[in-house]
């Protein structure tokens, strides 16, 4: 497929991924058809998608007029026969390999031939997605990072079946959506989630030790190694269930590898239910009494 | 301002000079750098130490590559130096402690670790042995104050605090690269992007050497366990073959004329 004919996205899921998708790509001028299973969901995601848009370009980043034609290059369907005119689809359903392979059963029949199936995994086998469908060749890993419309980065993941070409072209789709993509082979976790564990894990490890407490590992962190947030700051932010099980998937995925070893200390922290930020204490307090 | 003596093997060294020399510290260095022809650093330090004009008040190590290395320089600073010079030893590839046992006058020895970029830390971690005596870690305190480093007292291991992490961050891009997951530049550029890391972990590790990278790593095993802090097979062979990082023009990428830079493994 030439990069002339990408026209037209298809994304699955109306969830902050596939809303933020759709938002990247309506902004860069492709025509973008956005599924989800419930009417209510989509229009919440394209209330949310606009919203973002305007504030964009209030703030100067695009005029009015080209906010408002982006705005009108985003559709939104129940139904995923929509995704016949569609010449690449990125897939941000939630992370369940059974919901995944169903998913790309479908699409396979529904997309015309020459379009690029790419799923936004970012803890599932390429792989394994691929071989629900009769085009192994053209399925690829396209990682995006949260939020999808701040966060540069792209992680480009070939599948053990998926062409070099498939590839070329979900590169040069990035880099048309305005992110820095990077190519990377399918393995549990890819370049980023896979790298980033021993931050985590180590960080865990020194407390576990005794070696400091989290607070002081943290600040070391950030001003010694110049880190914009130290380990414990950055799982309360994640969420420490998030995070824990992030690195207990790489340990699966890696056949129990013992430098991917969960840390015990973290799955305590789970089990009270001090999860982070979001429910107001985690390994710090936010805001409301001390305990 | 006092007179300080500075050994080592590697990229961290050459920092604690430069930024003593910029507090107005007088120093003195010994390097013994990897891609040197190397003929026993201890002998070559007691020559070395015979012929210093002036005797240094604090001394400084930052042995990192090899352990033997290490025990031979500090035994030597012990010897020869005057009794109330402080040692202050880096307690990245041995605990302080470890490293106090080594000597006669071990309250004297007081830990500290940190790593390039030593210039751009604001903290320099402070690593009391069981021996240090009490006005030893005040000295030491003081000194790293003098240098315009914030001392923060950790619990005495091997590696500290930030060094553990990131030689175990350099560690796991290097497995990544060994596996051929992605290219070097596109691990780096991922980590910078996707996480906010202040420099790309093989660029990093260039920068602080990869046998010192490997010294940290091995020692870190010796202490918690090989499976967990085993150098990358990648690491291993670049060290084996010299290729240690930006001081020996070669690391995980090469470095020419103009600086960097591209990847090579």
């Amino acid at each position: 497929m030439s990069e002339e004919r990408l026209h037209h996205i298809g994304v699955v899921g109306a969830g902050t991924m596939g809303s933020g998708i759709a938002q990247v790509a309506a902004q860069s001028g492709f025509d973008v058809t956005l599924y989800d299973i419930g009417e209510e969901i989509l229009r919440r995601a394209t209330g949310r998608i606009a919203h973002f848009i305007r504030r964009a370009a209030e703030k100067g980043r695009l005029s009015a007029d080209e906010a408002e034609a982006a705005i009108a290059r985003l559709h939104t369907t129940t139904n995923l026969e929509a995704f016949a005119e569609c010449d690449f689809v990125i897939e941000a359903a939630p992370e369940q390999l059974e919901l995944k392979q169903e998913l790309f059963g479908r699409l396979d029949r529904i997309a015309p031939a020459h379009a690029v199936l790419a799923t936004n995994t970012s803890t599932l086998s390429v792989t394994q997605i691929a071989a629900a469908t009769g085009r192994p060749e053209r399925v690829v890993g396209m990682h995006f990072f949260n939020p999808p419309p701040l966060m540069p980065l792209v992680e480009v993941a070939a599948g053990a079946m998926t062409s070099e070409k498939t590839v070329q072209v979900t590169v040069e789709l990035a880099e048309r959506l305005g992110k820095t993509p990077v190519r990377t082979q399918d393995v549990p976790g890819f370049i980023v989630n896979r790298v980033a564990r021993p931050f985590y894990l180590e960080g865990l490890r020194l407390l576990a030790h005794g070696v400091a407490d989290h607070a002081t590992i943290d600040r070391l962190v950030r001003e010694g190694g110049r880190f914009r947030m130290g380990p414990f700051e950055l799982m309360d932010l994640i969420g420490l269930d998030i995070n824990f099980a992030a690195s207990r998937s790489v340990y699966e995925a890696y056949f129990h590898e013992p430098r991917y070893r969960p840390s015990l200390l973290q799955q305590r922290m789970v089990e009270s239910g001090r999860l982070g930020r979001k429910v107001g204490r985690g390994w710090y307090e936010y805001g409301g009494e001390e305990p | 301002m006092s007179t300080v003596l500075v050994v080592g093997d590697g990229p961290l060294a050459a920092e604690v000079a430069d930024v003593a020399a910029a507090a107005g510290h007088d120093v003195v260095t010994f390097f013994s750098f990897a891609q040197d022809v190397r003929v026993e650093p201890e002998a070559e330090l007691r020559l070395f130490l015979n012929g210093l004009k002036a005797l240094p008040d604090v001394a400084v190590e930052a042995v990192l590559a090899d352990r033997g290395d290490k025990w031979g320089v500090v035994g030597e600073l012990d010897a020869f130096l005057p009794h109330d010079t402080l040692l202050l030893i880096s307690a990245l590839n041995a605990s302080a402690t470890e490293v106090a046992g080594w000597v006669d006058r071990s309250e004297r020895v007081v830990g500290w670790a940190g790593l390039p970029p030593l210039e751009e830390a604001t903290v320099i971690e402070l690593v009391p042995a069981l021996q240090s005596a009490p006005d030893a870690v005040e000295r030491a305190r003081a000194w790293w104050q003098s240098l315009g480093k914030e001392p923060v007292p950790i619990g005495d291991t091997v590696g500290g605090v930030w060094p553990r992490i990131v030689v175990n961050l350099v560690n796991e891009a290097a497995f990544a690269l060994t596996d051929r997951i992605a290219s070097a530049e596109d691990i780096d550029l991922a980590m910078r992007l996707g996480t906010n890391y202040p420099r790309g972990p093989l660029a990093w590790g260039d920068l602080i050497g990869l046998d010192q990278v490997m010294g940290i790593l091995e020692a870190l095993g010796d202490v918690y366990g090989p499976d967990v802090y085993r150098p990358a097979p990648l690491l291993r062979q670049l060290v084996h073959a010299g290729l240690v990082g930006r001081l020996a023009g070669q690391g995980f990428y090469t470095y020419g004329e103009e600086g960097t830079d591209h990847g090579t493994a």
